[in-house]
């Protein structure tokens, strides 16, 4: 124990001593060069082969040896605004513009700027990065040949119509948007999430012999370990089937362990989550079609961190944290430790209370795992009714389900009182952990029936046979269970509890090249503050 | 391939849980009886025969549940007897109908009949039976134990219970004594010392109804029973075992010796120091008594120092008279020794111990024993002493 | 240098490595299981009040032998004992040696699983038929086996500090029952009957020469000492605290007629007149605890017959280890005082000289042998 403790010591040591390493400072950013090819390549080098990035190379209408290029993102730009008020008066107003003729070259961009662009909004930009920055805020960048600036012209114009908030997921505070059925928008969304050339989205070959669907992955380069990008790639690229309607499809064809009932890729619907997972250094993949887009690799604890927890304040957040592990106890464990405590180890109950569950059981006629057994797979068919009928009818589904079937199976004696209570809370809590939740159904069902063999010694021989099968597991080469087993006990800080957003300096160290998050301190009122009242 | 390997085990063991449905040690709630008290007895026929209460769940749900009124009794009482304990439980099968449930017991009592013989041929199967917890009490009673079984409670629905609450506050008086199996088994073990049971009885009420109380103790040597103590000296034995956590002391008032005074103890403390001087083994008793002014009937002033000082000496006196009564009721009637004077010679002089063990049984009876009450009083309640208008 | 890397790739049948904490439950998890069952009531009636003296003694004894391996391990890392008693005995007199090894541990699983049944089919579900835990408990171990031995490690490293906290807490909630006279007397034996009745918990304590085997898969080989006897101790400290609250409680005299003195010592725990007979939450974590023992037993006994046998993988032999480990725990013992006499009897004299003189025998070889050999080899890849 003492062990553990120091280790513990020395591991925060660690972290702290490393913190106050100071980083490198932001590289200084080239200026523009005056050759439109060069400034070309060179900003394509800066987004790498991130599909959403559109380069249209022109010739503006009076001269057609100039050469003139638009760089924007397909999203993030009302593309109607930029045929309009650019590509348009370029290329066919201008040249009617008779001052033309007499305009010297150096004052062409002025000139252009002034008489040719019907935009409110244009800037101009002379470093790379002022470039780089204008276009993933949703302008077009305008660059000419022979002159070593650019014109930043407003164009910001995203899909809002088709956005709503996902079913699943939903949050009390937090972005309520929810990605589409559009690849395209679905990319843009994630942009305005991270503003940073480094976000990589990269195409595949369209996947399906028959659907040709659209596949991008996503990630953040240099936060990113480079062996999960390889990785997904060459696992992406063998894929060979007829067809991908939904991604799935595309979970099922390149997990690391598609017989076990874990998943070992995550998914999501929102585009907060997808770019938190990113900045973790994690790969996202994104599937044209459906709104769900995969995240690997996926560890279990990512079913106990909700995105909500970091958008609240920590003391709440750890709390849920907590009662999440506690409801998969509940969800997994009850009702099989209900059966083998009535059915094999009754000494255990309290005498009051093993009074009670005698009574209640009183001309039940069947034995405690078959009640188990029957609730849970009522509770189920309950549950699916629910979901696939219309929502008013879901509801009345349910009411009906829950309330009349079980007030009356119980009247009548089918059923004991305590059965009811220990699956309705057993149903409930199975709620609270959705992630895992269909592993969990399945897992309530297998201990169910270990401990209606051999009570308390079966449900432990299911848990260790589960714990082993879990610690077997690897999604994308890192344990399943990390940081929890192997332990890691610099990480243990964000599985238990939520760690306030200053203290959480590090990513994970398996899943991230470039460790450090950030460097806040622990925010602190300024010292002479009182001052001022008096 | 390694994936089929898997899947063939999951199937494997799964398929293991499903054929082997057998049901070795499950038991159903509504297909045993909870027994909550167990007596035994030596039948005429030199059989043992047990007498169990078994709780009857259907009695005892709220009457709005479909349950009974409250007028029935909540347990069901049976009996059953065999050559051995073992074969009388088994024996229970012929009537009960259901597999009795045993962990729940919370008292066993035993017979006068077979104190007498020896209780550790009864008490056997109860320590050897892992269903059996080594907490369940252990009473004897003068006559038969069937008896209390038998007894019903006007408070509690389950006798058993009643009994049992009567066991655990037993310091509270401290006129008996509360044993369990681990403390019995102990006693009986131990070498030097022997044993001291708690006694319970029954007896008719005010309105002919019938009691179950639970007073005084009794003495076994060995395992046998060999007489009573009565509520004093049993609380003299509870001092010297330092078990003392309540109870009443009465004192006479100094002035009116007709008028008495309660003297309420709050905690107590113990120990046995043998000391070895000349040769000879000599026993100090050291008892610290801390107690309140519970009541008082004289019109006396007792609330100043003075008086505390008196009253101090005099529970002292009282408690040492306990003391001593007992050691001689231990030393001259039943040449026992169940003070635990062996046991504390053989902690603490264990060289001394070996040479007077063999002897120890001849020497007891003439063991020096000095008693020491440190007695000390507290709080004198919400009023002083009333002095009634001359 | 060839020919030692080919000796290397062959040695690694098992391609996961343990960590220092890994190893460090491992070994705890160990120490506690074989001292959870059987051993306290056997030590408790025959040392009384001086339990403490006797296990200290073993302890040193487990020191020793700790030291003996340690040093081998060094001279030959990444080796197991199987591997490196045949570079010390040369080829034929060295397979003979990994043999009684191997048996040894196959003999030591088939005991400790047959111990745990026993445990179970007396106290707790005294109906169900011994054969159906044989094989669930089998079964199970098996699959872990099969999965490696990384995943043994991280279990122990979950589990071990939950049975930790099950005993921490039999401890503290039974302070109430607590009396401190029965601790005397203490010192009533002489040294030698300490040294006689040290002999059996050395013995059960000897089966950490495991650590042979786990040393080459060791991601720091040199920490190996330490987390071992860090292992050990912790183990033993547990154990003479909870055989000393046992005497505490019941006094040396019933402590020593209980057959699970320490699971009995549950059973007394009460908390708030409400929660009583906690004792299936403690079987709960002891059989845990001891189902990882027998998962790295039957691994170490698998990769021991496979290493002897120089098979590619040893993954084909669990199944036939797992059935010999059936037939030897289900026929070895056919009553519960035959299993007695042979734990107070032949026992110690049958493992102590696998356990301490054979090791020491190898460190003799090697010394002379490899006298040029460093104490310390540098460690290859």
């Amino acid at each position: 124990m003492l062990k553990i403790l120091t280790q513990l010591w020395n591991s925060k040591k660690k972290i702290n001593r490393k913190a106050r390493i100071p980083e490198a400072a932001l590289s200084e950013s080239p200026n523009l060069d005056s050759q439109l090819a060069k400034n070309l390549s060179q900003i394509k080098e800066r987004f790498k082969d991130s599909v959403d990035v559109a380069y249209r190379e022109f010739s503006p209408g009076f001269d057609l040896n100039k050469k003139a290029g638009l760089i924007y993102i397909y999203g993030l730009v009302n593309s109607e605004l930029t045929n309009n008020t650019i590509l348009k008066p370029l290329m066919f107003e201008l040249p009617k513009n008779k001052e033309l003729e007499t305009m010297e070259q150096g004052n062409l961009l002025e000139k252009i700027k002034r008489c040719a662009l019907p935009n409110s909004n244009l800037r101009e930009a002379a470093t790379l990065q002022d470039v780089i920055t204008g276009i993933l805020s949703g302008d077009t960048a305008l660059l000419l040949d022979g002159f070593p600036t650019a014109l930043l012209i407003e164009t910001k114009g995203w899909e809002t119509m088709g956005i709503k908030e996902p079913d699943t997921e939903a949050v009390v505070r937090g972005p309520r948007e929810g990605f589409t059925e559009t690849i395209g928008v679905n990319t843009a969304m994630l942009r305005r999430k991270i503003k940073n050339e480094k976000l990589r989205l990269e195409s595949l070959n369209s996947l399906g012999r028959q659907t040709k669907t659209l596949v991008y992955i996503a990630y953040i380069e240099g936060i990113v370990n480079e062996k999960f990008v390889t990785e997904v790639k060459k696992r992406l690229q063998r894929i060979d089937i007829d067809g991908i309607l939904e991604s799935g499809y595309i979970e099922q064809l390149i997990e690391d362990a598609p017989t076990s009932i874990f998943p070992t890729i995550g998914n999501t619907e929102k585009p907060d989550i997808l770019a938190s997972k990113l900045l973790e250094g994690r790969v996202g993949i994104l599937v044209d079609g459906t709104p769900f887009a995969l995240t690997v690799p996926y560890l279990l604890i990512e079913a106990f961190q909700s995105a909500e927890d970091y958008y609240s304040r920590p003391y709440y957040s750890t709390l849920i944290r907590m009662i999440r592990y506690v409801a998969l106890f509940i969800s997994v464990l009850f009702p099989a430790l209900y059966v083998s405590l009535q059915s094999f180890h009754p000494e255990m109950i309290p005498t009051s209370l093993l009074i009670s569950m005698a009574g209640a059981r009183e001309g039940v006629p069947f034995p405690a795992y078959i009640e188990a057994l029957v609730m849970g797979v009522v509770f189920e068919i309950m549950r699916e009714a629910g979901v696939r009928m219309p929502r008013p009818i879901g509801q009345s589904v349910s009411i009906v389900g829950s309330l009349v079937l079980g007030e009356a199976a119980v009247r009548a004696g089918f059923i004991s009182n305590p059965m009811v209570i220990v699956v309705a809370i057993t149903a409930i809590a199975s709620f609270v952990v959705t992630p895992i939740a269909d592993a969990m159904a399945l897992m309530r069902l297998f201990f169910v029936l270990c401990a209606s063999n051999l009570g308390l010694f079966g449900v432990l021989m299911g848990i260790l046979f589960i714990d082993i099968h879990v610690m077997k597991l690897r999604s994308f080469g890192i344990p399943y269970l990390y940081p929890v087993a192997p332990m890691n006990f610099g990480e243990l800080n964000d599985v238990f509890i939520r760690p306030p957003l200053w203290s959480r300096i590090f990513r994970s160290r398996l899943l991230s090249q470039n460790r450090v998050r950030g460097r806040s301190l622990k925010p602190s009122p300024p010292k002479n503050q009182r001052n001022e009242e008096s | 391939m390694k994936g089929k390997r898997g899947v063939a085990f999951l199937l494997c063991i799964l398929s293991i849980f499903l054929l082997t449905t057998g049901c070795w040690d499950r038991k159903e709630l509504d297909q045993v009886a909870i027994a909550a008290a167990i007596g035994i007895d030596k039948g005429a026929d030199q059989k043992i025969q047990l007498t169990v209460q078994i709780i009857k769940p259907g009695a005892l749900k709220s009457p709005s549940d479909g349950g009974s009124s409250g007028t029935e009794k909540g347990v069901w009482i049976i009996k059953s007897s065999g050559d051995t304990v073992f074969e009388a439980v088994k024996n229970f099968r012929e009537k009960s109908g259901r597999q009795l449930f045993w962990p729940h017991t919370k008292v066993i009592v035993i017979g006068e009949k077979i104190a007498k013989e020896g209780i550790l041929p009864a008490i056997d199967w109860f320590l050897r039976d892992p269903d059996m917890r080594l907490r369940t009490y252990v009473l004897v009673t003068q006559g038969e134990a069937s008896e209390i079984i038998n007894g019903d409670s006007g408070l509690e629905k389950i006798p058993a219970s009643h009994l049992e609450r009567m066991i655990k506050d037993y310091d509270i008086l401290s006129k008996s004594v509360a044993t369990n199996l681990m403390d019995i088994t102990n006693m009986l073990l131990s070498h030097p010392s022997h044993a001291v049971i708690g006694r319970v009885g029954k007896s008719k009420s005010v309105q002919g109804e019938e009691e179950v109380f639970l007073r005084e103790a009794g003495v076994f040597r060995k395992d046998k029973l060999l007489g009573w103590l009565n509520p004093l000296e049993t609380r003299g034995y509870l001092w010297i075992q330092n078990k003392v956590k309540g109870g009443v002391i009465i004192l006479p008032c100094t002035e009116e010796p007709n008028q008495l005074i309660s003297l309420e103890i709050l905690k107590s403390k113990s120990k046995i120091i043998p000391k070895l001087e000349n040769g000879t083994l000599k026993y100090t008793i050291e008892v610290d008594v801390t107690s309140n002014l519970g009541e008082q009937m004289g019109t006396e002033n007792l609330i100043n120092p003075e008086m505390f000082t008196v009253l101090e000496t005099e529970q002292g006196q009282a408690v040492e008279k306990e003391i001593v009564t007992l050691i001689q009721k231990a030393q001259e009637d039943y040449k026992l020794d169940i003070l635990g004077l062996g046991e504390a010679t053989l902690r603490e002089l264990p060289q001394e111990w070996k040479k007077v063990k063999d002897q120890w049984e001849e020497k007891f009876p003439q063991a020096q024993i000095e008693v020491i009450v440190n007695s000390k009083l507290l709080h004198s309640g919400m009023v002083d002493s009333f002095k009634l208008p001359n | 240098m060839l020919i030692i890397v080919e000796i290397g790739d062959k040695a690694m049948l098992e391609k996961g490595k343990i960590s220092s904490g890994q190893f460090y439950f491992l070994i705890l998890t160990l120490a506690l299981s074989v001292s959870l069952f059987s051993l306290p009531s056997i030590i408790i009636s025959r040392a009384k009040q001086d339990v403490w003296i006797v296990i200290l003694i073993a302890l040193g004894i487990d020191v020793v032998v700790a030291i003996v391996l340690y040093v081998l391990g060094l001279r030959y890392p990444n080796q197991t004992i199987f591997e490196y008693s045949q570079e010390i005995l040369g080829r034929f007199l060295g397979k003979g040696v990994g043999l009684i090894f191997a048996i040894f541990f196959l003999v030591m699983t088939a005991d400790i699983l047959d111990t745990i049944i026993t445990f179970l089919s007396t106290a707790v579900m005294p109906e169900t038929p011994k054969t159906v835990f044989y094989l669930v408990m089998l079964l199970v171990s098996a699959y872990a086996v099969n999965a490696g031995l990384e995943p043994i490690g991280r279990l122990s490293e979950l589990v071990a500090p939950l049975v930790v906290i099950c005993l921490l807490l039999s401890l503290a909630l039974n302070i109430n029952h607590v009396k401190l006279e029965n601790l005397k007397p203490v010192f009533q034996l002489s040294l030698l009957k300490d040294l006689e009745y040290s002999l059996l918990p050395g013995s059960l304590y000897g089966i950490c020469i495991i650590m042979g085997v786990f040393m080459a898969y060791h991601i720091k080989p040199k920490d190996t000492l330490k987390a071992k006897l860090g292992g050990v101790v912790t183990g033993t400290l547990l154990i003479i605290f909870n055989l000393l609250i046992v005497i505490m409680v019941f006094g040396a005299d019933l402590g020593s007629q209980l057959r699970y003195p320490l699971y009995s010592l549950a059973q007394m725990i009460e908390i708030g007149d409400f929660f009583e007979r906690l004792e299936p939450m403690v079987m709960f974590f002891w059989v845990a605890a001891g189902f990882i023992t027998i998962a790295m037993l039957y691994y170490v006994t698998t990769i021991g017959f496979a290493q002897l046998l120089n098979l590619p993988d040893y993954k084909p032999l669990t199944p036939l280890i797992g059935g010999a480990i059936f037939i030897l725990s289900t026929i070895t013992f056919p009553n519960i005082t035959i299993k007695d006499a042979f734990l107070k009897g032949i026992y110690p004299y049958l493992t102590l000289p696998v356990e301490g003189g054979l090791t020491t025998l190898l460190l003799m070889v090697s010394l002379f042998k490899h006298r040029k050999k460093p104490i310390w080899t540098k460690q290859r890849g």
